[in-house]
């Protein structure tokens, strides 16, 4: 080799080296702590064991992760259509995939409580300006927003970000918004990976004196899950709060991640489990917690698949 | 001319009106001086309170007691107050417009006039004040319709106020005693709601109507839908009664319907009234 064409080569690496390897998405997502009236168990019974409850016991005013148009113009599903999650609790569902910037627009319209408010976020990359966790003399505004305030969390989906993770209230005032349903998830794709046809989120917290799904106690009020026999259908189970819970479903089994089939896996709080079956099972079947005091206390659903 | 004239009358009120001071923490009603007219007309104060007379008209005023107990100004945008320490009917005029007229009743006790009626067998917090040392027994008498009877008693807090529980089954008058004087008396009103609903079915288009009776404009009416899946009576929709207390839903659905239309309370939950169940079959093949 000339002394000519080494360097030449050397740089011609170098610079091909330097060329990033795919063009980096930006996902930006609007969402507001939006104060609501929540009814835990809209049917006001619990329709296994006949017992009814008055709307005394099962209405409150509360704050929820809301999503929103951009610059928060008008209001949002949290979740798309097609998922049988209802809407307000848990919040938003960050969809992304590896290798993409998250850039969360977060507004506090909280004029009931008037409580700071701020967004955590767990599984992704980020800095400590975007960290959202509240501690005296070292965080700063993410950590604390005021209402009326808006805050932007910057965050990256690394290759080690791939599966669902928590996300919540991590203000001063955070242990009375997670009792009140401020939490939501983050479900980020491998590269290449495909969107299932049904992606389920299932989110273990008590709430008042119920131990909820997605903030609902008892059969008809937590979420009805839907799919037909054929659909992928990805399953996202998180915990919120201090006990940890046993999620089991009827008629079905999974591969979990330590390659063991399971029908029932535990869950601790803001742990998180993502699986996929190939739906094969026609037919209404139970999802509950399998914790019996909690399935008592309305940690039950139904899922109906059709043919 | 007239202007001379005008002035001394003016210098002699403004001379002749004693010191007005408006105590803060004492202060009760207010009334408008406005061009021809005081209001309102009428205003009841508990003993020891004041009442503020405050000018919002072009024209110089005064408001003087027919019995010339008291007697004040009210030039501009003045303010004039008096606190009224006895029990008693007080009526009052203008010196310059003879034809204003005002009156004031004192009372030693009130009960607070109540928001909104209730429904048959509520629970409301029927409360009050009174002008009497803290302690002091209040008996609160209820009349339905035949005459009043007693209801219960409690007593006079530090700050004035007494309270009681009560649970009327229908509209009821209650007034309070104590010490001698008596409340004027206050209506709850009972009333008790009905809903009807009406179902058709335009193609894929189900409408579903309701009316409310007695008319409730702007109260909340929840749409329930009996669904399998929910295991019971299923809330879909939630809309205001308009002026006429008639609300209208609309949804889209082949499938068989099972309605009825609950009207609630302000929290759009807890139902007061309900529909009968109206029905509508499913969409023709």
């Amino acid at each position: 080799m000339s002394r000519i064409l080494l360097p030449f080569l050397t740089a011609l690496a170098a610079a091909l080296v330097a060329v990033p390897a795919a063009s980096a998405r930006t996902v930006n997502y609007w969402i507001a702590a939006k104060p609501m009236t929540w009814n835990e168990i809209p049917n006001q019974r619990d329709a296994i064991m006949g017992t009814h409850y008055s709307p005394s016991q099962t209405v409150f005013p509360t704050v929820v992760y809301k999503r929103y148009t951009r610059d928060w113009k008008r209001p949002l599903r949290n979740v798309g259509a097609g998922t049988s999650n209802q809407d307000d609790i848990p919040g938003p569902l960050i969809r992304a995939r590896v290798g993409d910037r998250i850039r969360v627009h977060f507004k506090n319209m909280d004029t009931v409580f008037k409580r700071v408010h701020s967004m955590h976020f767990h599984g992704v990359h980020y800095r400590p300006s975007s960290d959202g966790a509240y501690l005296p003399g070292f965080s700063g505004r993410d950590a604390a927003v005021e209402p009326g305030h808006s805050y932007i969390y910057t965050l990256h989906a690394g290759s080690d970000s791939v599966g669902v993770w928590p996300y919540h209230d991590h203000s001063q005032s955070m242990e009375e918004s997670i009792a009140g349903g401020m939490y939501g998830m983050l479900s980020i794709l491998g590269p290449g990976q495909k969107r299932p046809d049904r992606e389920f989120e299932v989110v273990f917290a008590p709430m008042g004196q119920f131990q909820t799904i997605d903030g609902r106690a008892f059969v008809g009020n937590t979420p009805v899950f839907t799919s037909k026999v054929g659909e992928t259908v990805q399953w996202d189970v998180m915990a919120m709060g201090s006990e940890h819970h046993t999620f089991h479903v009827h008629g079905h089994r999974w591969r979990a991640a330590d390659g063991t089939y399971k029908d029932t896996q535990t869950v601790g709080p803001a742990e998180t489990f993502v699986f996929r079956w190939h739906e094969d099972a026609p037919g209404t079947w139970l999802y509950h917690c399998h914790v019996e005091a909690h399935m008592m206390a309305g940690m039950i659903g139904i899922y109906r698949v059709r043919r | 001319m007239k202007r001379l004239a005008l002035v001394p009358l003016v210098a002699a009120v403004a001379l002749a009106a004693p010191a007005s001071s408006i105590a803060m923490d004492d202060s009760g009603p207010m009334v408008s001086a406005q061009f021809a007219a005081f209001l309102p007309q009428q205003v009841t104060v508990l003993a020891g309170k004041s009442v503020m007379w405050q000018n919002e008209s072009v024209r110089a005023h005064t408001v003087t007691a027919d019995d010339g107990s008291f007697s004040g100004a009210l030039l501009g945008s003045d303010t004039y107050s008096h606190a009224f320490d006895s029990p008693g009917t007080f009526l009052y005029h203008c010196a310059i417009h003879p034809t204003m007229r005002g009156e004031v009743d004192v009372y030693r006790l009130l009960l607070d006039a109540p928001g909104q009626a209730l429904a048959p067998g509520d629970a409301y917090t029927l409360s009050g004040h009174a002008a009497l040392p803290a302690g002091t027994t209040v008996s609160i008498a209820g009349d339905s319709g035949s005459g009043f009877q007693p209801v219960g008693s409690t007593t006079v807090g530090g700050d004035g106020s007494f309270s009681l529980g009560v649970h009327p089954s229908t509209s009821t008058t209650y007034r309070a005693a104590a010490a001698g004087d008596t409340s004027p008396a206050v209506l709850v009103q009972v009333l008790d709601r009905s809903v009807r609903a009406s179902i058709a079915r335009h193609r894929a288009r189900v409408v579903i109507g309701a009316r409310v009776m007695p008319r409730a404009p702007h109260a909340k009416v929840v749409l329930q839908l009996h669904l399998r899946e929910r295991f019971g009576w299923w809330p879909v929709r939630t809309a205001r009664l308009g002026r006429a207390s008639r609300a209208r839903f609309t949804i889209h659905t082949r499938r068989r319907v099972s309605a009825r239309v609950v009207f609630t309370r302000a929290d759009g939950v807890t139902p007061v009234a309900s529909s009968p169940v109206v029905r509508v079959q499913a969409m023709a093949r």
